[in-house]
């Protein structure tokens, strides 16, 4: 079997920037931040590139190891654009908070683990990709030195973390067990002779703690108690893309793995999915009412929308996949815009994360405040903006499946979560500046972040149709014409 | 498609609201003038369509169609029947007024941001009234609540915030499950044709099986019943009503309710005939239950808004009375005195607070004598009144009465108790003006109505004197549509 380096190209060219930037950071001392930042963005811009350029080719590679088609291409631009954010935000933050360079290298490093989580077609690969990913987060996590919480969040994560690695380290043995292969395709070729959990219970066992691992990654109720501390104590530009990066990674391979060597028990794991979407969305956003904190609030909030993506998940098919892609991506651009106003928000020693800091915003700083309430109620559904459609498309999806009750609940609890999104926006333009405000400063890179992010939440909610139209195409290999 | 009159006017208001915000902060007066030159524009669009309405036509005229997002089926699809037509005019001139009585109560801080909600919410009270497909007219209906609760919880009284929080919240959990109910109903119409579609002409042809129907009406039920309201989903009103500013509360008494009473007639009741019939007699009675409680509750009020906003429960409540009696009469008073209370509710909520804005405070008991020291708007309050207790002559009357008559064919019973509301209505109404007007002045004094606020409110009082003469420039048009409703509810 040839290894066919092309098919590998826009991970080539994240691994190739990855040791560029390390070997230009060590030469050019260390008031490099700029520098580094930008060749790391300039391999994130190559990189998708690359994807574009590939699109379509779906040879397996690497003895089968991993497949770059149309499916991890698409993923693929979803984490770059992710990547570019944290990037364009880590430009400003760098220096705001004092944090390391290495932050570049280590997202660049993160983003090649989840592009290769999206591309894996046999499980030892996608526990290697997982592992990439997880163990940047971890030092990302806790990278801001000085920051007591900071560190804590990244031992947290990491303890925690380790856990659910074991868990899905452990599934995948007992699917080798089960099944004598690690490829995909196989084991849903062999699993494809049983009929019922009971036939095969070594298999059967395997995909729960494979699903127990990955509910970890993604933070899914009960597994979700990591998320608001780490969320909460890694710098923001950290949190924004993990909370959508790593999130995104972990969903599209699930639908991966559970579409490819699962198929014959969807109607099984569609309802334990189900059930799981219900608590997650139930409790992140009972949890996220209580919160002072913003970021925190957003942290619980990040829960409850791994909730709803759970829907399309359960829902499965062509249109719950779909809705599963499209609401990672619109979740990508109003989370990170959410995030990055908080970024602005703080500086060293003051981080400004409460929202007593946000009353008065809109006479402070209106743009940031109308920024802010944008992606607010893009959070919340409200229509004309990504977060609706998102919100729709799932909906859809699931009357469709015969799931119109989960979409019922689903709606409820956009309602509830609306209180507190509105809590925040309300703060902002109906309170009174505190005497002591610190004065907000948008720099360039974080200005680039909020325009470019406000704009595609506008568009995608406006005028959705080119980009559902490729999603449409880039779950065809997973789910056939 | 033609020439896209519909569009233009729906849309013209959003982008008065990017031009205004554009201003810099200081050009107070351009802002203004921006402000009335697009509101007064699109309300002079909205007279063209009625202009160029086929009277006597049933279906929807002016459609302006286009693919949206062909992957789910939705279309922007906007039209208006007789049935929207005289709603879209009233919505368009309520913004006028809106404008005008914000002219002086406005501070300039913040004056661009309160202009440019205004207008971006003018967008999305005509999307509603115009939208056929039922995906758009969700997206118009939600993206409203954004601007009404800013305008409230920045501009409003002194609890605006809670009242405004309670206002979003209320209407979105109201409308929750009608998303999902709008979702279900295109997919029945895809099991049944093979293909999405969300434009309410298509579906209202479908055969929905009985249980779906039942929870699909409710789902779309609870929407409008908050959004109307019904009691016991009225607890928001008072609040709101009371907290906007006033050139809020204007709108949101005036044509934001009418928003669920169209909900009920354009949707509710034809997509789901046997299920509106089934559950008909519940939603009257609670109707009638609201009529009295309105009134009833009205009676007792020391707070002027307070009053005046639940005489409006009372009133609403009565039209959704007679929609549920599905007849062409009781049907189309409906639609007529939708239109007609948002004239004189307009009126009053104007006069009152430029009441209020004299004196300082919303007390009934602070006034009294106000006709000698003011007689302009002693006289402009007396017409109000008596246009809100149904005087012969007046638009009240000519709506109420039909009404009542069409439920009366029906059901007598309910037709009474409706009627007591009317009896209710002259009776605190008339009390109120007396308090207010009449007796011994209070001390402190009392500036009429300036040339502003005349050229506000007397347009609107000479059109609930023009519609009360003359009803028929309306049920001309209204009837045909409303026929063909009871027509399609009749062949079930």
């Amino acid at each position: 079997m040839a290894i066919d380096l092309q098919v590998l190209a826009p991970e080539a060219i994240v691994l190739a920037f990855v040791l560029i930037v390390l070997l230009i950071h060590a030469l050019s001392g260390k008031r490099s931040a700029t520098l580094v930042g930008g060749l790391a963005l300039l391999g994130v811009v190559l990189a998708g590139a690359a994807s574009l350029y590939y699109w379509g080719d779906t040879a397996p590679t690497f003895q089968g190891m991993v497949a770059a088609d149309g499916y991890g291409l698409f993923a693929n631009l979803l984490f770059l654009l992710a990547a570019g954010l944290a990037i364009l935000m880590g430009l400003e933050a760098v220096r705001r908070f004092d944090l390391p360079a290495e932050v570049f290298v280590l997202v660049l490093i993160a983003t090649l683990g989840m592009m290769l989580l999206g591309s894996a077609v046999n499980l030892v690969a996608v526990f290697l990709a997982l592992e990439i990913l997880s163990i940047s987060l971890y030092v990302l996590t806790a990278s801001e030195r000085d920051e007591w919480r900071s560190l804590e969040a990244g031992m947290k994560y990491f303890v925690l973390g380790g856990f659910a690695s074991a868990f899905l380290l452990f599934g995948i043995a007992m699917i080798y067990g089960a099944t004598g292969t690690f490829s995909l395709a196989e084991i849903g070729a062999q699993g494809a002779s049983f009929a019922a959990l009971k036939d095969a219970p070594l298999l059967a066992a395997g995909l729960v703690f494979v699903l127990v691992g990955f509910a970890f990654k993604v933070a899914l109720v009960p597994f979700q108690m990591w998320t608001p501390d780490v969320y909460e104590g890694a710098p923001s530009l950290v949190t924004a893309f993990m909370s959508v990066g790593a999130k995104a990674a972990g969903f599209v391979a699930l639908v991966r793995i559970m579409e490819t060597a699962f198929p014959y028990w969807r109607t099984e794991w569609g309802w334990a999915l189900a059930a799981i979407a219900v608590l997650t969305m139930s409790w992140g956003n009972m949890a996220a009412l209580g919160q002072r904190s913003v970021k925190r609030m957003l942290a619980y909030s990040s829960i409850a929308h791994a909730g709803y993506i759970a829907i399309g998940l359960a829902v499965a098919g062509r249109a719950g996949y779909a809705s599963v892609f499209f609401y990672l991506l619109c979740y990508t651009l109003m989370n990170v815009g959410a995030f990055a106003v908080i970024l602005a928000m703080g500086r060293k020693g003051a981080l400004n994360e409460d929202i007593d800091d946000y009353a008065g915003l809109i006479r402070r700083k209106p743009g940031l405040a109308l920024a802010m309430a944008l992606f607010l109620l893009a959070l919340a559904g409200i229509p004309l903006t990504a977060g609706f459609l998102a919100k729709l498309y799932v909906f859809s999806a699931a009357v469709v499946g015969g799931y119109a009750w989960l979409a019922a609940i689903a709606l409820i609890n956009a309602v509830i979560s609306a209180y507190y999104y509105l809590r925040v926006a309300g703060r902002m333009f109906f309170g009174e500046a505190p005497a002591d405000a610190s004065p907000v400063h948008v720099s360039a890179p974080l200005g680039v972040t909020l325009v470019l992010t406000a704009l595609l939440t506008v568009a995608l909610g406006v005028y959705p149709a080119p980009i559902l139209n490729l999603i449409q195409a880039a779950i065809r290999p997973i789910v056939g014409f | 498609m033609g020439f896209p009159l519909l569009t233009l006017v729906v849309w013209l208001p959003l982008l008065g609201a990017v031009l205004v915000y554009g201003f810099r902060r200081e050009q107070v007066k351009a802002v203004k003038a921006w402000a009335l030159a697009f509101t007064g524009l699109t309300f002079v669009g909205t007279l063209l369509l009625w202009v160029f309405f086929r009277s006597g036509e049933a279906g929807y005229q002016f459609v302006d169609r286009a693919a949206w997002i062909p992957q789910f089926g939705l279309e922007y699809a906007l039209g208006v029947d007789g049935i929207s037509l005289f709603l879209v005019i009233l919505a368009a001139l309520l913004f006028v007024v809106a404008v005008l009585t914000s002219w002086r109560l406005v501070p300039a801080e913040g004056l661009r941001g309160y202009f440019a909600l205004l207008l971006f919410m003018e967008t999305g009270v005509l999307g509603v009234f115009t939208a056929l497909d039922m995906v758009l007219f969700y997206v118009f209906w939600e993206v409203m609540l954004v601007p009404a609760y800013f305008l409230i919880g920045r501009w409003g009284g002194e609890k605006r915030v809670r009242a405004a929080t309670k206002f979003f919240i209320y209407t979105m959990a109201g409308s929750a499950l009608m998303l999902v109910a709008i979702l279900a109903l295109g997919y029945v119409g895809y099991s049944a044709s093979g293909a999405w579609t969300f434009n309410v002409a298509e579906l209202a042809g479908l055969r929905i099986p009985w249980y779906t129907q039942l929870a699909l009406f409710g789902a779309f039920a609870l929407a409008f019943a908050v959004k109307a309201p019904i009691v016991p989903f009225h607890t928001w009103l008072p609040d709101a009503y009371v907290e906007a500013p006033t050139p809020v509360t204007i709108l949101l008494a005036g044509i934001l309710g009418k928003m669920g009473v169209y909900g009920f007639i354009r949707f509710a009741i034809p997509l789901f005939r046997d299920a509106a019939v089934y559950f008909g007699p519940t939603i009257q009675i609670l109707a009638v239950v609201g009529v009295l409680y309105g009134s009833l509750i009205a009676l007792v009020q020391t707070d002027l808004k307070r009053l005046v906003a639940y005489s409006s429960l009372a009133h609403v409540s009565l039209i959704v009375l007679g929609l549920f009696a599905v007849n062409a009469q009781s049907m189309s008073g409906a639609v007529f005195q939708s239109v007609s209370h948002g004239i004189y509710i307009a009126a009053l909520f104007a006069l009152l607070g430029a009441l209020e804005a004299r004196k300082g405070t919303r007390d009934i008991a602070a006034f009294g004598g106000v006709w000698k020291a003011a007689p302009v708007m002693g006289f402009f309050l007396l017409i109000a009144v008596l246009a809100s207790v149904g005087l012969p002559g007046l638009n009240a009357f000519a709506g109420e009465f039909v009404l009542l008559l069409g439920v009366f064919k029906a059901q007598k019973a309910l037709a009474v108790l409706g009627a007591l509301g009317m009896i209710f209505g002259a009776w605190y109404m008339l009390t109120l003006f007396q308090r207010v007007m009449q007796g011994t002045a209070k001390p402190g004094p009392l500036a009429d109505l300036t040339g502003l606020e005349k050229v506000t409110v007397a347009p609107l009082l000479l059109l609930a004197l023009v519609f009360g003469v003359q009803p028929n420039l309306l049920y001309r048009i209204i009837v045909p549509a409303v026929e063909a409703v009871v027509r399609a509810v009749a062949s079930r």
